[in-house]
């Protein structure tokens, strides 16, 4: 499986760097348009997994018919991959919606939130932010000490993901255990 | 059928063994064919139940293609060692793990079938769904082997055919001892009629038993037995009045015949006499007055003197037959050949004017007594010879026929014959079938062949149709 890790590249000019950080975003953004690559394909069914085994509380919804929202802030990794994964599905009786926020202010609804990896140095402002139900998710490295629900890494070739269970209580959610027994459970003491 | 001959003892044991025999056999088979169905049950419930929560703990592990984890959860199949491999499906068909990692691929296919649990012929296989909410995440499949089922049978039909012997044996043991109630009445019944063949004895009775229907045919067979003794001593008794009865009426009978023999002897004896004068005086005055009698006179005293002839006929075949019962005959061999052709010369001399044809092939020696047979056949030509004296040309035939141990001789003319209708008054003395008029006779001729062939031991008889002669036939026991 093809790996994309960013790395920090502090030997080149300033200059350089913002050149090149912002090719690479333009790069990204034009890239996120088509196809994703089968990195955020798998991590895109993954969001979906997620809504299917997570409980969320009543209070998430108004009615029983309101939309399930996966939200995505920031740059989106997975393109039109993730509304045709979603096209047709349910997650109890709900429609799915993939919903995107550019940025904080233009945040509204989600039960899912994807932070786009550029929020890497507002993480927990981010995370402050956000109030109620939400189940976040990330490729940010530290997301889930940081605060964040569940946080993607790679392992032996493979995707795996942290889940911070005191953030997934503080939100109220309560994830079913098959997935916890698939995760690396973080952030059990206090750190 | 194979029991038909065989003994009630061992008919009542066949029956009583045949039957435990069958309704063990339908029993345990209902029994073995519950335990069939009721494990095929178990074995689907069991496949299903483990599953089902396979699958239920697989979902995360498909729905996030950790297939470690799902082999993990696979493993868990190690508690029930019949099952012995399972699969998961992706929703794309594609394998996604199996346990244990080298189970052979002959037991589990490339893409899972249908849902549902198939109990096959060598295995229990399986396809359950594997959902989370409304979404399909794939498949599991379970495989699981019969040795379970197979262990358990071979354990049942041991246990079965243990319970079967056991049971036959109490079967027998019980019926040998059952049947006796049974039989023993009747073998007793059949023990007492054979003892009563066997010795003729019919004071024999038969002991009852029971008041059953054994009971009542031993009674009827007893009954049954003092009607015949009754009706034995009947017989007997009515045998021996009937012995004496019999005895009187032949001391009667002999007397009578000696009587009627005596006085035939002493008539005819007595009538000799006055005949020898009437016929001397005849000759007397014939001699003497030859030539003063004219034709008339001369015929009459012809025809007196035919007449006096004829009756000394009569007293003389009289005088034989009263004789007949008082000789004793003397046996000794006759030469019958000879007699029959010495007789049939005398005939021809006296009545030359006849055409006879006189048949006869060579008649062998009878054994008897000489006199007495001599008069038989005398008898039986002259009758052959009067009754066809109307036909031209009489035939006379003269046979005989080797009977073994007895011969017997025949003679067949072609005269008038006689009525068979009045067959019985044949050899009767006396009487006659014709009339004086066409034949002449005594009536004692056969009466006397009658007498004389039974004295000899023979039996006389004839056959005859009105018109076409009489054959007469008589045998003579060879010694």
């Amino acid at each position: 499986m093809p790996i994309l890790i960013h790395k920090h590249q502090r030997c080149f000019s300033k200059r350089t760097i913002s050149f090149i950080a912002a090719f690479l975003l333009l790069f990204l953004k034009v890239s996120a348009q088509s196809s994703p690559s089968q990195e955020y394909k798998v991590k895109g069914v993954f969001l979906y997994r997620f809504a299917q085994f997570t409980d969320w509380p009543p209070i998430a919804f108004h009615d029983s018919t309101e939309a399930f929202v996966i939200g995505i802030l920031g740059s989106d990794p997975f393109g039109d991959f993730l509304d045709e994964l979603v096209k047709g599905e349910t997650i109890d009786g709900r429609a799915i919606e993939i919903r995107r926020y550019p940025n904080i202010q233009s945040l509204q609804m989600a039960h899912i939130l994807y932070i786009g990896k550029e929020w890497f140095r507002s993480t927990e402002q981010v995370l402050e932010m956000l109030d109620g139900p939400i189940l976040t998710v990330s490729d940010i490295r530290g997301f889930a000490e940081k605060g964040g629900t569940i946080a993607f890494f790679i392992k032996d070739h493979k995707i795996r993901f942290q889940v911070n269970l005191k953030a997934s209580e503080k939100a109220g959610l309560s994830i079913s255990s098959k997935v916890l027994r698939l995760a690396e459970i973080c952030c059990t003491t206090n750190n | 059928m194979l029991l038909r001959n065989k003994p009630i003892r061992k008919k009542l044991m066949t029956v009583i063994l045949l039957t435990s025999s069958v309704v063990l056999l339908v029993t345990c088979t209902s029994f073995f064919l519950y335990e069939y169905y009721s494990f095929r049950r178990a074995a689907i419930y069991q496949l299903t139940l483990l599953g089902k929560i396979i699958a239920l703990n697989s979902t995360a592990a498909l729905a996030f293609s950790n297939a470690e984890d799902a082999e993990e959860i696979l493993s868990s199949l190690d508690a029930e060692p019949h099952i012995f491999g399972g699969v998961l499906y992706n929703n794309r068909g594609d394998i996604f793990a199996k346990y244990p990692s080298d189970l052979n691929t002959e037991f589990y296919p490339a893409s899972p079938e249908v849902d549902g649990v198939d109990f096959g012929k060598k295995y229990v296989t399986g396809y359950l769904p594997v959902v989370q909410g409304d979404t399909r995440l794939g498949t599991v499949f379970l495989v699981s082997d019969k040795e379970g089922m197979y262990n358990r049978f071979k354990l049942y039909v041991i246990i079965a055919l243990s319970v079967i012997c056991v049971s036959l044996i109490v079967a027998y043991l019980l019926s040998v001892f059952l049947q006796r109630n049974l039989s023993m009445p009747i073998l007793d019944l059949a023990r007492t009629a054979r003892i009563i063949s066997e010795e003729n004895n019919y004071a024999h009775r038969a002991i009852k038993y029971d008041n059953d229907e054994i009971g009542f045919l031993t009674d009827a067979f007893n009954r049954m037995l003092t009607r015949i003794e009754d009706q034995n001593r009947e017989i007997i008794d009515f045998n021996r009045e009937l012995e004496q009865k019999v005895k009187e009426r032949t001391l009667d009978l002999e007397a009578a015949y000696r009587e009627m023999e005596a006085f035939s002897y002493s008539v005819s004896h007595d009538l000799h006499a006055p005949l020898r004068q009437i016929d001397g005086y005849i000759n007397i005055y014939l001699t003497n007055n030859e030539e003063r009698i004219d034709a008339g006179g001369m015929k009459t005293l012809r025809s007196v003197t035919r007449n006096v002839l004829k009756m000394r006929q009569l007293i003389d075949d009289l005088l034989v037959f009263s004789q007949l019962s008082r000789r004793e005959i003397k046996k000794v061999e006759v030469p019958v050949n000879k007699i029959v052709h010495q007789i049939y010369e005398q005939f021809e001399e006296r009545d030359k004017d006849r055409t006879v044809t006189f048949k006869t092939e060579e008649l062998p020696n009878a054994f008897g007594d000489m006199v007495t047979l001599e008069q038989v056949w005398e008898n039986l030509i002259s009758n052959a010879l009067k009754y066809s004296k109307h036909r031209d040309p009489a035939v006379i035939e003269i046979g005989s026929i080797d009977q073994g141990d007895k011969l017997c001789y025949f003679i067949k003319d072609n005269g008038a014959g006689f009525d068979m209708q009045y067959y019985n008054a044949l050899f009767a003395p006396f009487q006659r079938l014709h009339s004086n008029v066409d034949f002449e006779g005594t009536g004692v001729g056969l009466a006397t062949v009658d007498r004389i062939i039974t004295k000899h031991g023979g039996r006389v008889w004839a056959e005859s149709m009105p018109g076409e002669g009489a054959t007469f036939y008589f045998t003579l026991p060879k010694s």
